[in-house]
């Protein structure tokens, strides 16, 4: 063949290979929106496949999960339950080939608290994490609070809180903090000191703003909470609502929830939101 | 002794001038290039990540150094029939073996060498850059896994040096070469399996006895892999060190004396 010749065959073959390409890409964007999520083997097979790359493929799955989530987290009413199952199965299988990855604990723990409810699922990781990273004292400070604010397991969070602090770099304050819990002592109070701990530790500014908005609801519903202390101090009997302690001229006005929701006096006393402390979500979609 | 001493001279001299040599370099320099961007995909743990993937880079560049250019620089001789010159010298057979196999470690601990020290570039920039308190990270710990890194080359090696004395062609030892890589990559897991007894996982007693033989014929090459422990900075356990070399040391000599003994009794066409 001329030169001439191959040079037409070569820019005839680019031509078409431009004009297939968005027919062909069409056709792999489902099949690859499939694997995204639901290429992850089990654990042990997982460790066979790796070879003697565990570690990077650790990180190649965290990569991947971090920017799943990230790539939606700016509408997280569309997240269904699969989602969260993939993402949970991704971080389990990451920490079995590297147990000692802070990222994945700690990401799981952002995300399966308080987005998700799935406390549970956020807690088997973390005590994968205490067991393998024996240096780290924020995992089972993590475990702590989870224990103490979702599952209201106050015995369970000091003893996490007490291995926590013998832990190098820990906070002084939580053997004064684990004896409170100990004792069941107000509750919000404790949250608040968490949460002022959590945002102290915190670099990313996303989860900063997560953790600055929660503990201003805190703040607000401790607020509320001494007023109501004050109420039944003044007139020896609960009140009857909110607006009660607003029209005995206690509090000038009910603070609004930050999350959007409403504070309301529960039946058993404690104070609670219409919002449960989390950003709304579009029903209509979930 | 001269002779075995410039037989790895030559190997040694021919590998470096080899031009994938310098392929495989380029590339193992834009992917250490690569991990110090690679890091802003993480969270907290960037150190660790830098370590992963730079260590990570280094043993895939020296596999494919020795895969390829290992198994191409022995067979060569053989195919191109340039052997016989060489055993026309006062070279013995085994002589030429082990000068061969010497050749290739130069190479081998050289390139790594290299490697190893460009690839702290990475994980020092990345540590100046993100401090994280929670993460511990151990520079001699990390120069052990490179170290490691080499001596599991100079295992493959030796495990080329042994196929190549008993097959004919470059492309057989080649495959051999890697299949005896992925089962020394895997049997210490398998092994592991066989430990846990793993739920729903039913093997058969003559399994067992096979994944036995698997895990004490073939290199259990898991052992030579500190990435884990240098990446998070875990410190060794007291004796590894010394045990790991002792056992690396006993199956590459059974390796080059086998495959020493093979070439002796072998027939050239």
């Amino acid at each position: 063949m001329k030169p001439k010749w191959s040079f037409l065959v070569l820019v005839f073959c680019i031509a078409g290979y431009a004009l297939i390409f968005p027919f062909f890409e069409k056709h792999r964007y489902p099949e690859r929106q499939v694997q995204a999520r639901e290429l992850i083997l089990p654990p042990h097979v997982m460790k066979l496949l790796a070879l003697e790359f565990r570690t990077v493929t650790a990180d190649f799955l965290f990569a991947r999960a971090s920017q799943y989530y990230g790539g939606r987290s700016y509408r997280p009413w569309a997240w269904t339950k699969n989602d969260y199952a993939w993402l949970y199965n991704n971080l389990r299988v990451t920490t079995e080939l590297d147990p000692y990855f802070e990222d994945p604990y700690y990401f799981g723990n952002a995300i399966f608290t308080w987005d998700v409810g799935a406390v549970n699922e956020a807690n088997s990781l973390l005590e994968k994490g205490v067991r393998a990273r024996t240096w780290d004292w924020q995992l089972p400070f993590y475990l702590g609070f989870n224990k103490f604010y979702f599952l209201h397991k106050n015995k369970e969070a000091a003893d996490d809180l007490l291995l926590a602090s013998k832990r190098q770099g820990a906070y002084d304050f939580l053997p004064t903090l684990a004896a409170r819990l100990y004792n069941s002592e107000g509750r919000t109070e404790a949250a608040i000191v968490f949460l002022t701990a959590f945002l102290k530790n915190e670099r990313d500014a996303k989860i900063r703003g997560k953790y600055a908005i929660r503990l201003e609801a805190l703040k607000r519903m401790l607020f509320i909470e001494r007023a109501v202390a004050r109420y039944k101090n003044k007139t020896k009997k609960p009140p009857r609502n909110l607006q009660a302690l607003v029209q005995s001229g206690i509090i000038s006005e009910i603070p609004e929830d930050p999350y959007g929701g409403k504070f309301y006096l529960n039946r058993d006393g404690s104070i609670k939101t219409t919002s449960k402390l989390a950003l709304p979500a579009n029903p209509e979609k979930k | 002794m001269n002779g075995i001493l410039s037989l790895a001279v030559i190997t040694f001299k021919e590998g470096i001038r080899n031009r994938a040599l310098f392929g495989i370099f380029i590339m193992a320099l834009l992917a250490f290039a690569l991990t110090v961007i690679m890091t802003s995909l993480f969270m907290r743990d960037i150190v660790r990540i830098a370590a992963s993937l730079s260590l990570t880079t280094i043993s895939f560049s020296g596999l494919l150094m020795v895969i390829f250019i290992g198994t191409n620089l022995l067979s060569k001789d053989i195919d191109k029939r340039t052997i016989y010159m060489v055993l026309s010298r006062p070279v013995s057979r085994a002589e030429y073996i082990v000068g061969k196999f010497l050749g290739l470690c130069f190479l081998a601990a050289a390139s790594i060498a290299f490697l190893g020290i460009i690839s702290s570039i990475p994980v020092f920039i990345t540590g100046i850059g993100y401090q994280n308190s929670m993460a511990i990270f151990n520079w001699n710990v990390y120069f052990i896994a490179v170290l490691f890194i080499a001596l599991k080359l100079m295992l493959i090696v030796s495990v080329i040096m042994f196929w190549s004395s008993v097959t004919s062609t470059s492309f057989i030892s080649l495959i051999l070469t890697i299949a005896v890589y992925i089962i020394g990559s895997t049997n210490e897991v398998v092994k592991g399996f066989l430990d846990q007894k793993i739920e729903g996982m039913n093997i058969t007693p003559l399994m067992t006895a096979v994944i036995k033989c698997v895990y004490y014929i073939f290199p259990n090459l898991s052992a030579f892999d500190l990435k884990l422990q240098a990446a998070n900075g875990l410190s060794l356990a007291h004796g590894y060190v010394l045990w790991t070399s002792l056992y690396w040391v006993l199956y590459v000599a059974i390796m080059v004396s086998a495959a020493a003994l093979m070439m002796e009794r072998r027939e050239f066409p």
